[in-house]
């Protein structure tokens, strides 16, 4: 089993350090196309974090006994079953959300983070571990999401979770709910982020490695 | 056996195959009832609400009571009687192509084929934001109690407005609506009867 600390260093490394999207630019395609609305980015989080934790799980306690030559062929194969039952059990448990992101759900198998965390990752270390591996790279994912989710609603709609708070009437940007918003979004982010990340290596002499 | 072999390989990725599709098929079979009562659940619902029938009943106690599919034409049409037999309202179908791919759904018509009663989707493609507005309650309750005038099309702008920034997938509407009650019109002889 693992320690606390490495539990934690891997939450922060997942979240933070190594941010899916804000640092290794993986997942943006979904990203663009589900951020529009809250509900549908966090289906969307949801399903990722699904995906991603039990691929790298399988993968991990299979991985001793995939051949290399074809082990990206393995991996697709995983990853695509549990998608396609993560997809199965949501037609079936909550259509209406279903229906809202139509063939984004089936689109999990193309996100990179997937493929990701299983190359560099899942494949070379312990099931738990792997595991949570994926489970918190998929949370920094929705995380991302979320907040560039909450932007384009409140901004493109006046609403929040469908809400609607625009109380004053303000005029809402057309702009923010299409793709090329999340895009101006996901730059200022990283933008940021990667800032933050260069102030704290400048003052603490590269203590994040 | 080598882990390198294609012997195992082939055995190891023919394996792996066969556990992954059972899985998955018995999963699909064990809710396709599920899925398909939810898809048929979908439709029950548009057609009850372009008829506009509320009921304190469930979905399919209300739909199974109140609705009787007929055929007329090549299209699947419900209609609603009163007590006395004769129509109250009929529901067609609606299809077409959208911006990005077909839209589906329904229209409510009364028996006399001179007011539109409502429209719903069951099915559209558009871009989410923009296009896909053309499922927001405000644009499709628009449509509710427009006359119908043989011969003449609707247009946007006489009590109708489009939706900004989606010029296609409204016009889109516009057009599948239009084809479909040109289509319907002649139906209403054969309904009657």
């Amino acid at each position: 089993m693992m320690k606390k600390g490495e539990l934690k260093a891997l939450f922060r490394r997942n979240v933070w350090d190594e941010n899916q999207v804000l640092r290794q630019i993986l997942g943006i395609c979904s990203l663009l196309a589900v951020t529009n609305v809250l509900s549908n980015s966090l289906v969307m989080g949801a399903g990722l974090i699904f995906s991603v934790a039990l691929s790298s799980l399988t993968i991990s306690l299979l991985r001793n006994y995939i051949p290399h030559r074809v082990r990206m062929i393995v991996q697709t194969l995983i990853i695509a079953s549990w998608v396609i039952l993560f997809d199965i059990i949501i037609k079936a448990t909550l259509p209406d959300v279903s229906r809202a992101l139509g063939p984004y759900i089936g689109l999990i198998i193309t996100n990179c983070i997937i493929m990701g965390r299983a190359e560099a990752f899942a494949q070379m270390n312990p099931p738990i571990e792997s595991f949570l591996d994926g489970v918190f790279a998929g949370l920094g994912y929705t995380i991302v999401l979320v907040i560039i989710a909450f932007i384009r609603e409140l901004m493109g709609f006046g609403t929040i979770f469908g809400y609607d708070v625009n109380f004053l009437g303000l005029e809402t940007w057309t702009i923010m709910v299409m793709p090329p918003a999340a895009f101006f979004l996901v730059g200022v982010m990283i933008w940021i982020v990667n800032n933050i990340v260069a102030r704290k290596q400048a003052v603490g002499g590269g203590k994040n490695g | 056996m080598k882990k390198d072999s294609y012997l195992y390989t082939i055995i190891f990725t023919f394996v792996l195959t066969a556990v992954f599709a059972t899985v998955l098929s018995v999963t699909q079979a064990y809710y396709l009832p599920t899925i398909t009562e939810n898809e048929a659940n979908v439709e029950r619902q548009a057609i009850l609400k372009v008829l506009g029938i509320t009921s304190k009943f469930d979905l399919v106690t209300t739909f199974e009571g109140q609705v009787t599919p007929v055929t007329a034409g090549t299209s699947s049409t419900f209609a609603v009687y009163d007590e006395d037999g004769s129509p109250i309202s009929y529901a067609f179908p609606l299809d077409g192509q959208g911006l990005w791919g077909s839209i589906r759904g329904y229209i409510g018509v009364s028996a006399t084929f001179d007011r539109l009663l409502g429209m719903e989707f069951v099915e559209q493609n558009e871009t989410p934001g923009l296009g896909g507005r053309i499922d927001e309650p405000w644009f499709k309750e628009q449509f509710a109690g427009v006359p119908l005038i043989p011969g003449e099309n609707l247009v946007y702008g006489s009590g109708i407005d489009a939706i900004t920034g989606a010029t296609s997938s409204s016009n889109a509407v516009l057009n599948i609506l239009n084809n479909t009650i040109s289509e319907l019109m002649p139906l209403k002889e054969v309904l009657a009867r």
